[in-house]
Formats: C-alpha cells, sequence, structure tokens
C-alpha cells in the first residue's frame, strides 16, 4: 500500500514538474512582449520616436547601433489602425516589421522592395484586400532605419516624425 | 502544509528546468554553429515553443531570415569566455560577407550596448577602415587603440553581434559552412 502511495506521489510529482515548464516555456513570448509594452512607457496605438541608440538606451536586449527605430505597440480590439509613413531613397536600408504578442514577424517590408516609398495600410485582423492582417489583438510594429552618416540620420529624424498610427472605428 | 510543499518543490523544479532548458542555446536545434559563431537561418521558427522562447529571449523583435540573419558570440576561437581582461582581434575582408550591410557590435552580458567614452558600440561595412584590398582587422580591447577600436569594459563579460541585412541568398544558405571570421585572443 506505501509502495502504491509512493509511485502515485512520484507520477503526480513529475505531471507538475513537466506541465510547469510546458507552460511557462510556452509563455515566454508573452511576458516578453508584456515587459517590452510596459517598459515602452508609451500609451498604446502611438509612434515612438527613438532618439539615436546608444549604450543609453535600456528598453529592448540587443539594440543595433546603425539604426534609428520607431516602434509601435498596438492594440486592435477596439478599433483597426491606419499606418502611413514613408521610406527613405535605397541609399538607405529601411524596413518595417509586424509582430504579433507572441513576437514574433508576421509582416515585413523594405525599402528595397517596396513601391512607391509612401505607404499606408489598414492594420485589421480581419481579411481583405490593401490590409495587413495581424494573427493577434495586440503587437507591436518596428521601423528601422540604417543610419552610417549624419546625412542619413537627418533624414531618419525626419522620417521618423512622418510615421503616423490613426484608428479607425470597426 | 506537506501538500504545500510537495507543490511548491514541483513549481520550483518545473521552473528550473524551463529556464535550463532555454539558456541551453548549445545543444538548441534553432541555431547553428560555426566556429566561435552561433545563428540561425530560418526565423521564424513556426509553432516550437522552446526554440520559439530561445529565440525571443536572445533575438527579441528579430526580423526573418530573408531581411536578417544575426550570429551571437560569447566564447572566442578556443572555446573560452569573451573577458574584457583580455584583448582580442577579429580580421577578415571586408567583401567575405555578401550583404547589403553587416556590422559587429560589441555587448555586455547583460545584452545592453557597453558604455564607454569614445561612444564607439560597433563597426560596419562601410566604416570600417581597411587595406585597398579591404582587408580589416579589428581590435577588441579595454584600453583605447587607434584604427578599428572596438571598445569593451575591463574585467567583465562580453558578447559579440554579426548581423547580416539582406545578404546574397547563396551566401546566407551556406552561413553554417563558410568560413567566418574568428575572435582570436591576443597580447597587444
Amino acid at each position: 500500500m506505501k509502495s502504491r502511495n509512493y509511485i502515485i506521489r512520484t507520477i503526480v510529482f513529475l505531471a507538475i514538474v513537466f506541465a510547469v515548464q510546458y507552460f511557462f516555456i510556452a509563455s515566454v513570448p508573452d511576458i516578453v512582449f508584456f515587459i517590452a509594452k510596459y517598459r515602452s512607457g508609451k500609451p498604446l496605438n502611438t509612434v515612438i520616436q527613438a532618439p539615436k541608440t546608444d549604450a543609453k538606451l535600456r528598453k529592448v536586449v540587443l539594440p543595433n547601433p546603425d539604426f534609428v527605430y520607431n516602434a509601435v505597440f498596438y492594440d486592435l480590439s477596439k478599433s483597426d489602425l491606419i499606418i502611413s509613413g514613408e521610406f527613405p531613397d535605397t541609399s538607405q536600408y529601411c524596413s518595417l516589421a509586424f509582430y504579433g504578442d507572441d513576437v514574433q514577424p508576421y509582416q515585413v517590408m523594405n525599402n528595397l522592395t517596396s513601391q512607391p516609398r509612401t505607404f499606408r495600410f489598414h492594420l485589421t485582423q480581419r481579411n481583405g484586400n490593401t490590409v495587413v492582417v495581424s494573427p493577434s489583438n495586440q503587437g507591436a510594429i518596428l521601423m528601422r532605419l540604417l543610419v552610417t552618416s549624419e546625412e542619413q540620420y537627418k533624414n531618419a529624424r525626419r522620417l521618423q516624425k512622418i510615421l503616423k498610427v490613426e484608428t479607425l472605428e470597426k | 502544509m506537506k501538500k504545500i510543499l510537495f507543490l511548491f518543490f514541483a513549481v520550483v523544479i518545473g521552473l528550473a528546468v524551463a529556464l535550463y532548458r532555454i539558456i541551453d542555446t548549445d545543444s538548441s536545434k534553432a541555431f547553428f554553429h560555426n566556429g566561435s559563431w552561433m545563428g540561425s537561418n530560418s526565423l521564424p521558427l513556426g509553432k516550437n515553443n522552446l526554440l520559439t522562447a530561445q529565440v525571443t529571449l536572445f533575438a527579441l523583435f528579430a526580423l526573418p531570415s530573408e531581411e536578417a540573419i544575426y550570429l551571437f558570440s560569447r566564447k572566442d576561437e578556443s572555446g573560452e569566455f569573451l573577458d574584457g581582461k583580455n584583448d582580442y582581434t577579429l580580421s577578415g575582408n571586408v567583401n567575405q560577407i555578401k550583404a547589403k550591410y553587416w556590422s559587429i557590435t560589441a555587448y555586455g552580458k547583460d545584452l545592453f550596448l557597453i558604455p564607454n567614452p569614445a561612444d564607439k558600440y560597433s563597426f560596419n561595412n562601410s566604416n570600417l577602415q581597411t587595406d585597398s584590398a579591404g582587408n580589416f582587422s579589428i581590435i577588441i580591447s579595454a584600453k583605447s587603440h587607434s584604427g578599428n577600436w572596438l571598445p569593451i569594459k575591463s574585467n567583465k563579460r562580453f558578447n559579440l553581434v554579426l548581423r547580416i541585412y539582406k545578404g546574397d541568398s547563396a551566401f546566407v544558405s551556406q552561413l553554417s559552412r563558410t568560413s567566418l571570421s574568428e575572435i582570436k585572443r591576443v597580447s597587444i
């Protein structure tokens, strides 16, 4: 009887260990997304124009000092969004990446392949034409602008200010 | 009381196992190893929870591999951890990496940029000093040097990240086998 209880307890113990590690590993992207959103210190659906990347920037790990970033943490639960802005010419690399709440990219565009240079996207969770379809209610958009000269830095700052997020009633 | 302790230990061990599995990148299927470098050329990783957790922690908001490749190194060519008590060199040819843009950046153990008086954190394919054939040598040291000097913090461990943006597709597909610049510990 005692040995049967011991076996049952061992099985229960191992099941709890397995369940905890499974759910913790599965939750890492959600936890990290929540922390990144919280540390941004800005409301959802607004553009965060990050300053030039240096050692003072400690919001997201492994920042690239050659890039100037614009970020938007979005929430589509109350309204769709219109994202508009402008890419630089092809001498200065720029990308616009859309991430779900699992911090995995679901859509990326860059100025080397996208025409015209100005862009305007309808961000929604519903399928349709000329829209970017988010896999989750919340997510993030990251605009990366490569800066290798003072002139490119000035241009990046100008383009940072052009990126707009507008809410669109559902 | 016994039941609470039983549950507590099971949860703690479960969390410890999860953390160990996440930080054990050396045996992770998410990353290939090439000399001192570890990276992935198949991001995003889809629905594998463990691999996704590893990539999330070591490359948050990473771009897909067709856009950018991230290679990470915390050890030199002899397998020793990179440490600011030593000096290192990283040599190669600027055209060795076929890409629109590539860079080498130093990060502290906390994965943030290392503060330094020179405000220098990285070198890229457009600001490296090279000879006429495109050969370069980066000196990674806590002590000031002329030329391609990448500052680190004395007596502190650090990491290097090699970023490759819009890499040539043939080059990227061979990245796990291609010869990459090794991080050599030197006496300067």
